[in-house]
């Protein structure tokens, strides 16, 4: 069986999408560096380019970025899948120029205007000050009106074309995906109720919607890169969509604990979120499994490294750092804190960044018509120095947060004093450092994986030719 | 809600840690048994890990003061998870019968 597709628009219009989730990674990382250099001089680049302002460049480019990344991959499976050309791909189209157009003005507007007065203007044209999902609502209701026409083009190709497993939960998820979006977008003036339907977003993006995406992902992957079985694989994505959501809806709770909603979501939030990790363990397991059962034999040795990076880094982030600060119990003493950052590092990385990067990896290959695409020296120092960026900035800011937690809370009763004399402790500042420092690794890989996507595909045919 | 004691703040991180970790390698030693990767008898590693997990659950539930019951509970909930890669590996094993030897 031979790897070439036919040239699907859908697949052109992938192609584009990844292009602009690497240049808003890039654009991401920048922002990091910069924020993580003003924690360690404040004084930079101070009422110019503030804090605030590049760390919510940072984390909105994060999430764009992996947006992007999953309507290319979509995009990408969907003809494959379904073995039709995608539904209304020329509306499809038009709709990434929009967005793009969108996402350009908005990113221009943050930097170059930044925060406007505490008035309802603000909000339309500036931004709309919700951590994450701080576009301003003309463009809300744009990128609402673009992912409608993206769901739009799944729906109709998988009603039309064949119904696989893998399309039918890839279409049920996006649908609810697309749909909690909604719960972000309406402004209350009551802080509780505001966070409240702020996380249904953050919450069942990330612990629900996203990740049974990621076991989508997998499925697929598995699938393409190692020939697994198609009915094992799609069995296992059942049972993972089952327990991802089973834990995962009701889990957020554990973001319940202390903004003022009743108390009864300490119980709730406790119990369903330490389920969460059992799902994580369930992909993990999945991925040894079909290893296992096809002896490591891959046809993409850049995808399959991320994948496997993924499978780790998913069950490292979200699972374990994620189950070590999720009770109650202890949750009080490291809520806010850089613990929590860390775990928004290593899991985001592990759990999305990961595997979005393996699927421009299999897109390049099966574009080209590679048969079989091995690593080059730079795919493999791009996946390792990235990795090693992330898991150093994860260990550093958790000894940080390790800090505020014992000084700052425990013995100082998170006081103002507290604070400011656990910014000030040594192991604190340190992890600190440390963090921008493995920064610096995480950026030179990434510049060498950008190298790596530019030209992999043509170093292959050269090989193959030779 | 109890307050912890400072003190045992690394306990509870290292036993949080260790219940996933140790979660992971039961269930990993038992899937590379059951895909006939390793010998038979390295299943009993597999129940080792669930062992060493269970105690670090009851330690952990310890060290955040929970009450004796929801000890119990934990405890429950550990024996499900003994049982649950079980489960999946008969569905496993029926789905392999249905498509692959017919
Ligand atoms: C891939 C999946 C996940 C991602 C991307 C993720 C990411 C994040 C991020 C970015 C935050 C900080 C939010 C903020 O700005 O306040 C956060 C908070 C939190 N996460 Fe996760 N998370 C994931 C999975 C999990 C899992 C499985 C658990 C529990 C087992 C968990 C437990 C928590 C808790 C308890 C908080 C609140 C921390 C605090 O009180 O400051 N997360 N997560
Ligand atoms: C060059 C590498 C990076 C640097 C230097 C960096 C730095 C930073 C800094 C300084 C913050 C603000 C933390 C605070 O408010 O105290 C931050 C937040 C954040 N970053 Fe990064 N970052 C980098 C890469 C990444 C990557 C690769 C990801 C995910 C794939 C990521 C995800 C996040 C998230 C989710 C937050 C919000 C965390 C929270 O609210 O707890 N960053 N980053
Ligand atoms: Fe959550």
């Amino acid at each position: 069986m031979s790897i070439a597709t036919p040239k699907y628009l859908s697949q052109s219009l992938a192609m584009k999408y990844f292009f602009v989730a690497v240049v808003l990674f890039g654009a991401q990382l920048v922002m990091g560096l910069i924020a993580a250099y003003q924690f360690i001089d404040p004084e930079f680049l101070f009422n110019v380019f503030n804090f605030s302002t590049a760390r919510m460049v940072h984390i909105n480019a994060l999430v764009v970025w992996m947006l992007y990344a999953m309507i290319g991959s979509a995009y990408w499976m969907l003809p494959e899948e379904t073995g039709i050309e995608t539904v209304g791909i020329k509306l499809g189209t038009l709709g990434f120029y929009v967005l793009t157009l969108a996402v350009t003005v908005v990113v221009l507007v943050y930097i170059l205007v930044q925060v406007g007065p505490g008035t309802e203007a603000s909000i339309w044209l500036i931004n709309e000050g919700r951590e994450y999902l701080e576009a301003p609502r003309w463009a809300d209701i744009g990128i609402t009106v673009v992912v409608l026409i993206f769901v739009y083009n799944v729906f109709a190709t998988v009603m039309k074309g064949k119904r696989t497993g893998i399309t039918t939960v890839l279409m049920a998820d996006l649908i609810a995906l697309a749909g909690l979006y909604l719960a972000g977008m309406f402004y209350t003036s009551n802080i509780t109720m505001d966070q409240f339907w702020w996380w249904w977003v953050i919450h069942l993006w990330v612990e629900a919607t996203w990740e049974v995406f990621v076991g989508v992902l997998i499925a697929y992957g598995l699938i393409k890169v190692m020939h697994a079985n198609r009915q094992i694989v799609e069995m296992w994505l059942w049972i993972e969509v089952t327990m991802l959501f089973g834990s995962g809806i009701l889990g957020m709770g554990h973001h319940y604990f202390w903004i003022g909603t009743p108390e009864y979501w300490w119980e709730i939030g406790a119990l369903f979120s330490a389920l969460e990790p059992v799902p994580l363990v369930g992909m993990l397991v999945h991925v040894i499994y079909d290893m296992g059962k096809h002896n490591g034999k891959v046809n993409n040795g850049p995808a399959f490294n991320w994948f496997i990076v993924n499978a780790f880094g998913n069950f490292l982030g979200a699972g374990v750092w994620g189950f070590m600060h999720t009770l109650p119990q202890i949750n009080i003493y490291t809520h806010g804190s850089q613990f929590t950052a860390g775990h928004g590092h290593l899991a985001f990385y592990g759990a999305y960044a990961t595997i979005l990067i393996g699927m421009m990896y299999v897109a390049i290959q099966r574009r080209n018509g590679i048969e079989e695409m091995r690593s080059t020296s730079t795919s493999k120092w791009a996946v390792s120095l990235i990795t090693i960026g992330v898991l150093g900035m994860t260990v550093a800011l958790t000894l940080s947060g390790y800090v505020q937690a014992f000084v700052e809370r425990a013995e100082y009763g998170a006081t103002w004093d507290g604070y400011f004399i656990a910014q000030g402790a040594t192991w604190f500042t340190q992890g600190i450092d440390w963090r921008l420092a493995m920064g610096v690794v995480t950026f030179i890989g990434f510049l060498l994986l950008v190298k790596d996507l530019l030209t992999i595909a043509k170093r292959s045919k050269a090989l193959a030719n030779s | 809600m109890e307050y912890l004691d400072p003190e045992s703040f690394l306990g509870i991180f290292a036993s949080a840690a260790a219940v996933i970790m140790f979660g992971a390698i039961y269930v990993g030693i038992f899937t590379l048994v059951k895909i006939e990767k390793i010998k038979p008898l390295y299943i009993a590693l597999a129940y080792l890990a669930w062992g060493v997990q269970t105690y670090s659950m009851v330690m952990l539930g310890t060290l955040v003061k929970s009450d004796p019951f929801t000890v119990k509970i934990l405890v429950a909930a550990m024996v499900g998870y003994l049982l649950v890669p079980h489960f999946i590996y008969f569905l496993v094993h029926r789905t392999h019968e249905r498509f692959e030897h017919n």
